[in-house]
């Protein structure tokens, strides 16, 4: 196994708060720093090969490829400046630099969803979250921190129970928070004022990618018509439309290691859905608090 | 011509031609059909026409003189020729020359109208260059030719006065016709105006409504055929045709908007129906003869007395007084002797002479002709020799007044002319005159009044058709206004939508403001021969390219200005034929946008070769290129075992499945249809043939198959700004169809089909079409039952082209960037078009 994969690994264990995608950038990073190519092409290749392998762990693939990408389409952006440099090894200055800042600028993104979800969270709110998001997470202990009074309703999201851990680093920070049945949504849901999401992956039409039962929540709340909010970074935001769940790609339905395996994908859980924009309310995002259909301007900036 | 004042005159004289047609129709071979008519003419015009009728012996020797005459106008032919109109010109003499050469096709020609038209439009063509050639052979057979008449009662008015046209080169044309001329003149070079008549009359013949099969097919024969005289196969709905065609043309006048340009064809093809109006303004038509001496003297001038008409008005006004042209036709001609004729001739050469200033030669016969008619009633000698006083004092007059108004200056001209003339008219000659004018102006505000009404009604259009042009006055005043009333129906909501006519529109042929490439891509539109978005946009960009292409920039202009300009009418004339489709208008945006950024200072090749080149690059990019890469986009969304349902035919979608196909997946596919127009069937013959498993049914069956359906993919005649899709009718009720099943709606799309306007109904942006396809019911026992729905009150029968899919409903719109979401198309259209959409 190469360097920076390990690294990656271990980063993804030691640090809890990091999202896999800062993770896996730094570990681009790590294997940019311990890049051998001589020429700018090579080196392009070489980081291909390493998205590949590090989306091949067992992580959550959505995210870490779209950080990915979009490190590498930052970093690579202003291909002229690039080529004008003496020699690779300047070449390799500007690329790291920018790395660099990128990275900087990507750890910064939790705080502007804090900034931009400030009043989000008022006082007598009934909160339903599904799993765990560390922006979910965030945020509410940031409201909890300004005095803010309510409650929250965390599912139990088998089939990894993160939502136990989820309600166990609520009570820490102080809010209470009830474990409830992923079946148990429907029951829930008529006393829920907000339904507030984390992302795997935004798609361009606004909807999201997220660990399996999200599509459950989002369409009972919008069939009771609560708002459903979504705290995600956006260098989730990927360039795709699925036409529907059956239509998602196997890579975003399961480990590396089952798809590795000789398991009969049908009978496999899949571990993300795919929410449809018409079931979300509204994106808070690092560019602000954004419609769904948003979402596709920007990704048409970034990419075009 | 070699005077300063020569090009006037020659627009006055064509002024003059138009009317001729009208003497032409009149002549007085036949007084009993002149008779037989009268029923509807009010008692003051029959006396006259008895009279002439009398006379009209002598009217055959007046031909003869013309044909004389006709002999020696050759010379000045060659000098008028050149340039003048590109296709239509073109197009006569091969018509022509059908009729004479090839018994066969005279057979076709003589008996339909419409082949005929056909055939002339064929000619048309491209060739601009071919045009001189053909005028002289016209020209030189023209001259050998006698006037034969045919049988036919009904088609012997017309041929004599085709005869007479042909003859005497410079003048005589139908009223109409003189009016696209002066148009002409007034727009350009004198070229145009000095077109001989031989030529206008073939123009004449050319029939613009003809549908485009019979065009093709008349194209094969064309070019085989020798020149021949016009005059033998003329029949009379020919002339109706001319009639109609010239309208057109006038129509198309520069300062006249799109819009009544069809009223005004509407209003002609009412007028002439009605005789009552026509009979009124018999007294306004005067005939003035020369005889075989000068060639400008030669010429037959019909005079308008219109005094009222102007604009658009005038256009209302001229159909009636054709209709009522037999009777003075008949008149003229019994009146005027040779004697008379060459009496005419000398007292008009020295009134020339006098006024070296050559103003309107035409007014000023017309005026003389005025005088004529009054002489012909009481004392003709008086009216000779008054004549050439009465000329000279109206020229002087009419010529600072100019091209504008054709016929409409006549009575003022007289009423001057008598004063300061002081010697000649009498005082019985003035009340005379006094008394026709004020019919003629009774009449005027009738026909106006009328037309008043026709205007609120609404827009409607006339059907040149065989059965239409031939059948006798009467029967066409009877008919054709309850058709029109019937036609005329506007459907609540939906007023502002031009309605739609299979056999419209009619254009001039002769008009060249409109090139031959786009007048075919026109005609072949309004057939729906070219359908469907996409085809329309290529042919549209291709037709204009021949235009670019065919283009020479006038002296003192700036490419760039006049060949905006000169787009124009070429776009309005496809947009009457069939109203633009939202890609169209993007396509002929981008042109326009291009040809205005073309520098004042480039070369005129370079600037063409430029527009060439972004034509081909716009159709190679956003078309070509972008169809495969949207099939493949598209494929990218389509798995293994899909069943695919899609609506009518798409040549995009084909390309779709021809790709999944390609990747090894294995689909079937359901096609939808609306049984109008059904153009699902070509879409199953080809999936077939590419070995797909394949489903045909109507949309009324899409709930039966949408459950097992696992996709939806159409493809969108436009998309709007606000992501809605503007599809062909049953593609909104497929996508809640497909809503209901919660199936994908995938919808596939060129980028350039993006409109900047937002659409939330299919109501403000639409098109009507054929609804009488609708109510054409193919089950026997219901069959024919709503043919006549349009005379039902409370029915309305409504076809709508396009519908309107919300965003809602459209899961992922395909373009050739990416499959992208319907709110990214504000963001699509402000990226790639942030240049041309400032430009309207």
């Amino acid at each position: 196994m190469k360097a920076y994969i390990s690294t990656f690994l271990k980063q993804i264990e030691s640090d809890d708060d990091m999202s896999p995608a800062i993770a896996a950038m730094k570990a681009l990073m790590e294997s940019l720093r311990q890049d051998d190519s001589t020429t700018l092409q090579e080196f392009i290749e070489k980081m291909k090969d390493a998205r590949e392998a590090l989306s091949d762990t067992d992580v959550s693939v959505v995210s870490v490829s779209s950080g990915c990408e979009l490190f590498m389409r930052f970093i690579t952006l202003k291909h002229l400046e690039l080529e004008q440099a003496a020699d690779f090894a300047s070449c390799r200055e500007i690329l790291l630099r920018r790395g660099e800042d990128f990275i900087k600028s990507m750890e910064e993104n939790r705080k502007k969803i804090l900034r931009s979800s400030n009043t989000l969270i008022k006082d007598g709110m009934t909160i339903l979250t599904h799993s765990r998001s560390r922006n979910v997470l965030a945020v509410m202990t940031e409201a909890a921190k300004q005095g803010r009074q309510f409650d929250v309703f965390v599912t139990e999201s088998q089939p990894d129970c993160s939502g136990c851990r989820m309600a166990d680093e609520l009570k820490a920070a102080g809010i209470p928070c009830i474990v409830i049945l992923d079946s148990a949504v429907g029951y829930v849901m008529e006393r829920v004022t907000a339904v507030m999401l984390g992302a795997e992956g935004v798609c361009e039409n606004g909807g999201i990618l997220n660990k399996i039962g999200s599509c459950t929540v989002a369409t009972l709340a919008h069939l009771k018509n609560k708002p459903v909010y979504v705290m995600v970074e956006s260098y989730k935001f990927i360039r795709t439309i699925p036409l529907n769940n059956s239509s998602l790609p196997k890579k975003y339905l399961h480990r590396a290691s089952v798809l590795k395996s000789d398991r009969d994908l049908k009978s496999a859980h899949p571990l993300v859905d795919y929410t449809p924009p018409q079931n979300l309310t509204l994106l808070y995002t690092d560019l602000g608090v954004l419609p769904t259909s948003a979402v596709t301007e920007h990704l048409i900036k970034l990419y075009t | 011509m070699t005077s300063p004042e020569g090009p006037k005159r020659k627009k006055n004289r064509k002024r003059s031609k138009k009317r001729t047609p009208l003497i032409g129709t009149c002549t007085s071979s036949n007084p009993g059909e002149i008779i037989g008519e009268p029923p509807q003419r009010p008692t003051l015009v029959s006396s006259e026409v008895e009279a002439l009728q009398v006379e009209s012996p002598k009217s055959a020797e007046l031909g003869n003189c013309l044909r004389q005459s006709k002999v020696t106008s050759p010379r000045k032919g060659p000098s008028q020729k050149p340039l003048c109109n590109t296709g239509s010109q073109k197009t006569e003499p091969l018509l022509s020359g059908l009729h004479v050469t090839q018994p066969k096709h005279t057979e076709i020609a003589s008996g339909d109208p419409s082949k005929t038209a056909l055939k002339v439009a064929s000619s048309n063509g491209p060739v601009s260059t071919l045009f001189t050639l053909n005028v002289e052979q016209t020209q030189q057979r023209a001259s050998k030719i006698k006037s034969s008449k045919t049988a036919n009662t009904e088609s012997m008015k017309i041929t004599q006065s085709k005869i007479r046209t042909s003859e005497s080169e410079t003048q005589p044309q139908v009223l109409l016709e003189g009016k696209t001329k002066l148009k002409q003149v007034n727009k350009k070079s004198p070229q145009k105006t000095s077109s001989s008549s031989e030529l206008n009359v073939a123009q004449g013949c050319k029939l613009p409504f003809i549908p485009v099969s019979e065009l093709l097919v008349a194209d094969t024969h064309s070019s085989s055929i020798p020149a021949v005289n016009v005059e033998n196969t003329h029949s009379k709905p020919n002339v109706k045709e001319k009639n109609t065609s010239s309208v057109t043309e006038e129509t198309h006048m520069p300062n006249l908007p799109p819009m009544q340009f069809e009223l005004n064809t509407v209003i002609m093809s009412e007028a002439k129906n009605k005789l009552d109006h026509l009979c009124n303004l018999l007294d306004s038509i005067v005939i003035e003869h020369s005889g075989k001496e000068g060639y400008s003297t030669n010429t037959v001038i019909p005079v308008l007395v219109d005094q009222t008409a102007k604009g658009t008005s005038e256009v209302a006004v001229i159909p009636s007084k054709f209709e009522s042209l037999p009777g003075t036709v008949s008149e003229c001609q019994g009146e005027k002797t040779k004697e008379d004729i060459e009496h005419e001739r000398k007292a008009r050469k020295e009134a020339k002479a006098m006024k070296k200033k050559g103003g309107d030669k035409s007014k000023s016969e017309n005026d003389k002709q005025e005088n004529f008619n009054c002489i012909k009633v009481e004392k003709k000698k008086a009216v000779q020799q008054g004549k050439p006083l009465v000329v000279s004092a109206v020229t002087e007059e009419k010529l600072p007044r100019g091209k504008q108004e054709p016929s409409g200056s006549s009575v003022p001209s007289q009423g001057t002319s008598q004063e300061s003339t002081t010697a000649k008219s009498k005082a019985d000659l003035k009340r005379e005159r006094r008394e026709k004018q004020e019919a003629q102006r009774q009449a005027k505000m009738i026909a106006k009044a009328k037309e008043v009404e026709k205007q609120t009604k609404g827009q409607e259009q006339v059907h040149l058709s065989n059965d239409k042009a031939k059948p006798a006055p009467k029967k066409k005043k009877s008919a054709g206004e309850g058709a029109k009333r019937s036609r005329d129906r506007r459907i609540p909501l939906l007023g502002h939508l031009p309605l739609h006519f299979s056999q419209l529109p009619i254009y001039p042929v002769n008009c060249d403001d409109i090139h031959p490439a786009v007048r075919t891509l026109g005609l072949k539109m309004r057939d729906r021969i070219v359908d469907g978005s996409t085809a329309r946009v290529v042919s549209t960009l291709a037709a204009l390219k021949r235009f670019i292409n065919d283009y020479r920039t006038p002296e003192s202009c700036d490419l760039s200005r006049d060949l905006a300009e000169k787009l124009l009418p070429n776009v309005a004339f496809l947009n009457a034929c069939r109203p633009h489709a939202i890609a169209m208008d993007n396509a002929i945006r981008f042109l326009k946008h291009k040809v205005n950024s073309i520098e004042a200072s480039m070369p005129e090749a370079q600037a063409k070769d430029e527009l060439r080149t972004a034509i081909d690059d716009y159709l190679q990019e956003n078309i070509n290129l972008a169809s495969s890469t949207i099939a493949s986009h598209a494929a990218s969304l389509i798995d293994d075992g899909d069943v695919i349902l899609t609506f009518g035919y798409s040549a995009v979608l084909i390309e779709v499945v021809e790709a999944v196909c390609k990747g090894g997946s294995n689909i079937s596919v359901v096609v939808v249809d609306s049984p109008h127009p059904s153009s699902g069937v070509s879409m199953v013959k080809k999936l077939s043939s590419m070995s797909v498993t394949t489903y045909y049914r109507l949309i009324t069956d899409v709930t039966h198959i949408m459950h097992k359906v696992t996709k939806v993919v159409v493809e969108a005649e436009a998309v709007m700004m606000n992501g809605a899709i503007q599809g062909i009718c049953g593609t909104a009720g497929l996508a809640l169809a497909a809503a209901t099943h919660d199936t994908p709606f995938i919808v596939l799309c060129h980028t350039y089909k993006f409109c900047n306007n937002d659409l939330t109904d299919s109501l403000v942006i639409n098109e009507l079409g054929d609804a009488d396809s609708i109510v054409s019911c193919p089950s026997r026992e219901y069959f024919g039952l709503l043919d006549n729905w349009r005379e039902t009150q409370n029915l309305n029968v409504v076809s709508l082209v396009y519908d309107v899919t919300p965003a809602c409903l459209v899961t992922a719109l395909v373009t050739e960037q990416s499959v992208l979401p319907t709110s990214a198309v504000p963001v699509i259209i402000r990226r790639n078009y942030a240049d041309i959409l400032g430009q309207d």
